[in-house]
């Protein structure tokens, strides 16, 4: 009993991880599905021929998804990395009160805070327009950043960079050949999850971008209102493939022996 | 806890030798700058304007006189679909908070005991960490609606009798396909958090404890559960805070009535009369504070916990 216990249930979260995808692979490639149906009575590739679309709304989603993902991406882990080390390393004035600031927006909804700004935004011209949404975007991405690295940086040594300045390196090479090496798995990390919060974010992207800003999830839940399901499908496989890439690229280092993830921890 | 894998060569005692997050600099203010000018701006801003028009300040009706009071909170709370949110609202956080932490402690404490295949489970842990939650609502909704997947293979195997046999669990007024959605996202979250802390110092201390021959129940209780508690502490306010106020998944597989607080916020905020803004803001600011008390309550009482 006690050896059919854990594989049984394990067996059963993998299941459940990966059957909702399941779903969605099935209906991206049907043609045609209906219900007593187990399976597609055709299949097509219409799906992906409208998504790759060069004039459809998917591949223009996709592009300023990316454009938006990525600045956000580099913006929020340069903003909160920054902020990392000084929580990580160094004690200052108030030094509680900027922890307390930087926990904050992981706690309030995003929803709740861009409602109340957005008539500023719709003042100084930032309403409808992509910076106003890369602006949104890093309320909820560099306190995750800020959490990460202070968590990397908890780890780092500051005599390594000590004894690069005794040796007579300048600033700079000290910063590209001593500390950045050591801080990479937790600056890729950052990036991960600033990019992944913004791909995914859709109210933030409606309030602050309305009509003019078309992301990606703003195509997809179009489509949600819609009945054609083959699209849905097609859009959510095309939604996902991008974190998932950078996923690959970056999941040695979320769990790990150094791992990153942990400054999360310490929320 | 810091692990240090190697120490450095040079130490200098004094100077050199200061301990991490005590050194004094000035030119920490440039550091923690860009964070205080985008989270003040943004976020702080953000915050006490919404507060400000709750109570009728910026009106956008071209109105003359401005009504300044706390209207909106009491139109907030006289609201039958704002009551009724409320309701679903607790329901649905707490549920997906309880369960998702349960259920990712038992199998991040199975996957580090299994010998076969850990990598591979610790890799699909990973898996929909980066997945959108829009597309997670999608395949529940796919998954589990009336003419959904699950519903077609029942169906097949004669254990429902057509759609409308089998139960509504999406766009329900329980909650359950918004509570599948988040448990779908939010027990791998919590596992890699649990995981990495699993992997920390603690294993060290288990393997001396297991050598020294306290059982496994044992160390459960005095080595592994506390050293990883403050890991499930921050996952539990995280998931906790994010089912409370996100907007997409509520959207997509609840029901228009009841519908979550966040998404009532909205549906006023965006209504076609415009006397309804200071009641959403009102609500956003009632959520904020709401998740913020709960949090600061949780906080104060697992502290007393983590002290015995």
């Amino acid at each position: 009993m006690k050896f059919i216990f854990r594989p049984f249930f394990l067996g059963l979260f993998v299941f459940w991880i990966f059957f909702p995808f399941l779903s969605i692979i099935i209906w991206s490639v049907a043609a045609g599905w209906r219900f007593p149906a187990l399976l597609p009575e055709e299949y097509s590739l219409r799906g992906y021929e409208v998504s790759f679309d060069p004039n459809g709304d998917i591949l223009r989603g996709v592009i300023t998804s990316t454009g938006i993902a990525l600045t956000v991406g580099v913006l929020a882990t340069l903003i909160g990395s920054a902020a990392g080390r000084a929580i990580a390393m160094y004690s200052f004035k108030m030094k509680k009160s900027f922890q307390f600031l930087v926990l904050a927006p992981l706690i309030v909804p995003g929803l709740a805070v861009t409602m109340g700004i957005q008539i500023l935004f719709i003042k100084y011209g930032l309403s409808d327009s992509i910076r106003g949404v890369i602006l949104a975007h890093l309320i909820p991405t560099v306190p995750y950043v800020v959490m990460i690295m202070s968590g990397t940086f908890a780890n780092f040594d500051r005599a390594y960079e000590e004894q690069g300045q005794v040796l007579g390196a300048s600033r700079v090479t000290v910063m590209r050949k001593i500390t950045l090496p050591i801080i990479l798995p937790g600056l890729a990390v950052s990036f991960l999850f600033a990019f992944v919060i913004s791909w995914s974010e859709y109210i933030l992207t409606l309030l602050v971008g309305g009509a003019a800003v078309k992301t990606l999830p703003m195509v997809l839940f179009a489509f949600l209102r819609g009945s054609d399901l083959t699209l849905v499908g097609a859009a959510s496989i095309v939604f996902m493939i991008p974190p998932l890439i950078l996923l690959r690229f970056t999941s040695k280092h979320l769990v790990g022996r150094s791992s990153s993830v942990t400054g999360l921890g310490s929320v | 806890m810091t692990e240090k894998s190697s120490q450095p060569l040079l130490r200098f005692p004094g100077r050199y030798g200061a301990k991490q997050g005590t050194v004094k600099s000035r030119n920490v203010i440039w550091l923690v700058l860009p964070t205080i000018l985008v989270l003040v701006t943004l976020f702080v801003g953000g915050f006490l304007f919404g507060i400000l028009q709750s109570v009728g300040y910026f009106s956008v009706i071209a109105d003359k006189e401005q009504k300044i009071g706390f209207d909106a909170y009491l139109f907030a709370f006289q609201n039958e679909t704002v009551r009724a949110g409320i309701i679903l609202t607790f329901r649905v956080a707490f549920l997906s908070t309880i369960l998702s932490t349960v259920i990712a402690l038992a199998i991040s404490l199975m996957i580090s005991r299994t010998k076969r295949f850990q990598s591979t489970l610790i890799s699909i842990t990973q898996f929909n960490i980066p997945i959108p939650h829009v597309v997670a609502a999608t395949g529940i909704l796919l998954t589990f609606s009336q003419s959904g997947l699950v519903s077609r293979v029942t169906n097949h195997f004669g254990i429902t009798d057509g759609p409308s046999d089998f139960p509504i669990v999406t766009n329900d007024p329980f909650g359950y396909g918004i509570i599948m959605s988040y448990l779908w996202k939010e027990i791998p979250f919590m596992c890699v958090l649990i995981l990495s802390a699993l992997r920390g110092p603690v294993t060290n201390l288990d393997e001396t404890a297991k050598t020294l021959g306290a059982s496994y129940g044992y160390r459960l209780r005095k080595v592994i559960l506390p050293y990883i508690f403050p890991a499930i502490l921050s996952g539990t306010i995280i998931v906790f805070a994010f089912s409370f106020g996100s907007y997409e998944v509520p959207y997509l597989l609840g029901e228009p009535y009841p519908s979550t607080v966040s998404v009532v916020a909205y549906q006023l905020y965006t209504d076609r009369d415009l006397a309804n803004r200071p009641t959403a803001m009102a609500l956003a600011t009632i959520t904020s504070v709401v998740i913020g008390i709960l949090v600061y309550v949780y906080m104060k009482i697992t502290q007393q916990e983590g002290r015995k």
